[in-house]
Parts: structure tokens; C-alpha cells; sequence
């Protein structure tokens, strides 16, 4: 329980006051929540700081490979759930994975820059933005960088007070298919995967839960190698280097089988919309 | 640290010195006697404690009184004094949506919300507008068939 709100009045103030015994809010449905893991003695209110913008850039993204240039929609991180389910200028495949937290009501509160920061294992958004190769634009303590979503998962722990300020989704026309596995509409996914197909090369996004959200780099090697069948993903995944376990949302024998079926399934439906 | 914080409430302006991270729920029951707004789940997943805050229905538990500082907020007695409210009300009364009448509070602003929104839904419609309240008794069905009620009986309000 914190026990200190500031409402934040520009980027600059919110990214001057972040330290380690603080923490940003957004829409605040994770930071909040009953049983919240997230901990801080201070929380900065991002709510009047504006970045709930629209529009489209040209950018250079820092990925694992090196940079690259594109063209994109800028999604400001504190737009919500709803407004990109409600704005025309979303891509659909993003607009589905929103409707994955099934309540209207939360969708009105939870924003995509507060999912992202959660990062969590069951993450709504997260694998169909891998999936998308999505960038976040983020201020370090008032430096600018640009990284593929992959390189921010990976490196976040790297830049513990960064703020990320917006949410950048390419603009190269991949069409991208998520599927989400929970027991009803408002539980706990088991497991979420998402996989994009551009210039028919395949790229593959997912969660576990309690054992993460990562590119699933694996799959897409084999994939793109023409190794791909069911069987030799299913295989894939009963190896894959995840730490996925029995618990109450499945069986480790059952997330890993899904998530090979699944990803299987995506790209055989990716391709054939593309035949 | 007390903090001034200022906001509207039902239409009237309002101010409270107290703990900004206090529930809005907790300050909506507990400092001004609006009891209608329900602590159901205390996690956001249920909409019992449902209110409109700037037109947009959001759950009060999980908001802190600092962030409403400036805002506007509606609960479900500023709701149901409205013109449409009372519609709402009323059709839930006719049309048998009412069990227990926890979720109900909730339901209602729900129904605002959407009807306000929306003022010729589709029972898919309704049933997404209502997707963040969950109601233990009665199925659904006689809530969605009330709102449809309201919606009917409604019809030159919602419109405007
Ligand atoms: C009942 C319930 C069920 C839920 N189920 C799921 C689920 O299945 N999957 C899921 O993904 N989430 C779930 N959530 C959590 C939450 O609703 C979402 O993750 C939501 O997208 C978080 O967004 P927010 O704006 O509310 O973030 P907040 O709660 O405000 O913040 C979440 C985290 O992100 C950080 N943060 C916020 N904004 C930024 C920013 N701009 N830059 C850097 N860091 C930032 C915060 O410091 C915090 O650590 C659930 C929540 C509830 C209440
Ligand atoms: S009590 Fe707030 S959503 Fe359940
Ligand atoms: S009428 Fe009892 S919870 Fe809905």
C-alpha cells in the first residue's frame, strides 16, 4: 500500500520524481487491484499529462538486431482500452486483442502503456504486439529511445524508471491472429499466442502463465525453415525453454501442447487468408 | 499526507480534506452517505461499485480520491434521479430484474451508460454493456430483457 499520490503535471515532472520506491499510474486496474503485486511508497498519477494521443510517424526502432526505419501509428500509452476498440485508425488485430479483457467497464480504465508496463504472464495485449513488432517510445529519466517490444521485454529490468510515452505499431500491413486460452471470459489466460505473417515470413508472440511472455523465436526459426508442421511444433513446444509448470490454470503437458497446436493453427489460417 | 481534493458530484461541487489514496468507494459510502454504490469484489471485476466519472462508467474501488480531484463523478443516486435513470429503474422494477439488488446499483449505470451511448441496442449490445457487472442470481436474461425495456420506453430521451 502506498502511502503518497502525485498527480504528475507534464512528462518531465512524472520522469524526475520515478525512483525505485515509486511507481506510475495509469489506469491504475493493475497497480490498484486487490492482491496487487506492484509495491511503491509513491504513486505518480500520469492521468493529466495529455498522452492520450494519436498519429502517424516515421521512426527508427532499436531492436535486437539493430535499427530499423518504418512508418507508424503512434498509440499515446495512456489511451485506453476502449478508445482503441472505438477509434477507426486501429488496427483490427489490436482492437480483438482488447476485447480480450471482456469488461467494458475495465476497458474504460486499463491503458496499453499500464499493460505493458504489468507484463504480465497473462498479458492481454503483449503477445499481439510482439506478434506486430511493435516499438515503445520511452523517456529515461528525459532521454528518448525507441525499442522494439522484444528488446524492452528483455532489457526492462535495464531501465527500471522509464516512462513509456507511446506505443508505436508498424504500418506494413501484416496481418496479425491471436487466441487466448482462459475458462471464462474474465479468468486468467493458461495460455495467449499470437503470430503475424509478413512478406511470408512468420513471426510469433506468446504467454503462459507463471512462466512468461516472450518472442517465441523457436517457433519462427522452424516455421520459417518450412519445418513447421503440427507435429514438429507440437515437438517444439514440449522443448522450448520456458519455465511452464503444472499449476491451476493447467497441466504443463497441456500449455505446452497448446501452444504448439495453436501456433500451428494461427499460421495455416495466416496463410490460407493470404492465398 | 491530507490533501484538499475538490471534484462534482452528482452535479453539486464538492470538497474533502482527507488521505488522497483513500477508495473513491470508501469516500463515496463513507464521507457522503452514498450508499447505493456496493463493494462487491474490492478488485474491479465485478461493477458492483460502479459510478460514471466524466461520463464514463469506471469501478470506484480501484480508484484513488486524488485522481478524481477536478472531475466530474455521477453515482447511481445522481443517476437515478435523472430523467433516463428513473426510465431504467422502473423497467427493472416491470421487467423483473431483481433479485438480491446488490449488482443492481451497478446494473443501472451500466444501462445508462450504454442507453446514452446507444440507444437502440441488440441484446449482443447490451450484453457487452454490461460485461463488467456480474450478477449472481438472476441469469441475465430479465436484466437484459429490462434494459431493452427502458431502452423502448426511452426512446425520445435517449435520442436527444
Ligand atoms: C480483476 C482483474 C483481472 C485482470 N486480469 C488481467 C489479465 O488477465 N491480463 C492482463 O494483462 N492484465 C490483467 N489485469 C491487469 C490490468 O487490468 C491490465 O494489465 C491493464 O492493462 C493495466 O493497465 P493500467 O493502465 O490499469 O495500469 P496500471 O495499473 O496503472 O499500471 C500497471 C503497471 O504498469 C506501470 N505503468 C503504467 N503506465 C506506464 C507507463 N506509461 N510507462 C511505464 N510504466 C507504466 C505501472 O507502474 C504498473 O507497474 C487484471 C486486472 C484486474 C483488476
Ligand atoms: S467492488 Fe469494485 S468492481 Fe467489484
Ligand atoms: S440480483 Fe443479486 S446479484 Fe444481481
Amino acid at each position: 500500500m502506498a502511502d503518497n499520490l502525485i498527480i504528475a503535471k507534464n512528462v518531465e515532472e512524472a520522469v524526475a520524481l520515478k525512483d525505485g520506491s515509486s511507481l506510475f499510474l495509469a489506469g491504475g486496474t493493475e497497480v490498484n487491484r486487490l492482491d496487487s503485486p506492484c509495491c511503491a511508497s509513491t504513486l505518480i498519477s500520469l492521468g493529466r499529462m495529455g498522452l492520450d494521443g494519436l498519429s502517424v510517424c516515421e521512426e527508427t526502432v532499436d531492436c535486437c538486431k539493430g535499427p530499423k526505419k518504418g512508418r507508424f501509428l503512434k498509440l499515446g500509452a495512456m489511451c485506453t482500452f476502449q478508445e482503441l476498440i472505438d477509434c477507426e485508425d486501429v488496427p483490427q488485430f489490436l482492437k480483438e486483442a482488447c476485447r480480450f479483457m471482456s469488461s467494458r467497464t475495465k476497458r474504460n480504465m486499463a491503458t496499453i502503456g499500464g499493460n505493458i508496463g504489468a507484463a504480465r504472464d497473462d498479458s492481454y495485449l503483449i503477445p499481439t504486439l510482439i506478434a506486430a513488432s511493435c516499438a515503445v517510445e520511452l523517456n529515461c529519466k528525459g532521454k528518448k529511445h525507441v525499442y522494439g517490444i522484444g528488446r524492452y521485454l528483455k532489457e526492462k529490468k535495464d531501465y527500471p524508471d522509464s516512462l513509456i510515452e507511446a506505443v508505436l505499431i508498424p504500418l506494413n500491413g501484416a496481418e496479425v491472429l491471436s487466441k487466448r486460452y482462459a475458462n471464462t471470459a474474465a479468468s486468467h489466460a493458461a495460455v495467449t499466442v499470437s503470430v503475424s505473417l509478413l512478406d511470408g515470413k512468420v513471426r510469433v508472440g506468446a504467454a503462459v502463465k507463471n512462466a512468461g511472455v516472450r518472442r517465441l523465436v523457436e517457433f519462427e526459426e522452424l516455421i520459417n525453415a518450412g519445418k513447421g508442421t503440427e507435429e514438429e511444433l507440437i515437438k517444439a513446444a514440449y522443448g522450448l525453454d520456458m519455465p511452464i509448470s503444472d499449476d491451476m490454470f493447467g497441466s504443463e503437458k497441456y500449455k505446452r501442447y497448446i501452444l504448439g497446436v495453436t501456433v500451428s493453427d494461427l499460421v495455416k489460417k495466416a496463410q490460407g487468408g493470404k492465398k | 499526507m491530507d490533501a484538499k481534493i475538490s471534484f462534482k458530484l452528482n452535479g453539486k461541487n464538492v470538497s474533502i480534506t482527507t488521505d488522497p489514496l483513500r477508495r473513491l468507494l470508501d469516500i463515496l459510502r463513507d464521507d457522503f452517505k452514498l450508499t447505493g454504490v456496493k463493494e462487491g469484489c474490492s478488485e474491479g471485476e465485478c461493477g458492483a461499485c460502479s459510478v460514471l466519472l466524466n461520463g464514463k462508467i469506471v469501478t470506484s474501488c480501484i480508484i484513488p480520491i486524488g485522481a478524481v480531484d477536478g472531475q466530474e463523478v455521477m453515482t447511481i443516486e445522481g443517476v437515478s434521479a435523472t430523467e433516463g435513470g428513473k426510465i431504467i429503474v422502473e423497467a427493472f422494477a416491470d421487467g423483473g430484474a431483481v433479485q438480491c439488488g446488490f449488482c443492481i446499483p451497478g446494473m443501472v449505470i451500466a444501462a445508462y451508460y450504454l442507453l446514452s451511448n446507444n440507444p437502440n441496442p441488440t441484446d449482443d449490445e447490451i450484453r457487452l454493456g454490461i460485461s463488467g457487472n456480474i450478477c449472481r442470481c438472476t441469469g441475465y436474461d430479465l436484466i437484459v430483457e429490462s434494459i431493452k425495456l427502458a431502452a423502448e420506453r426511452g426512446e425520445k430521451i435517449w435520442k436527444k
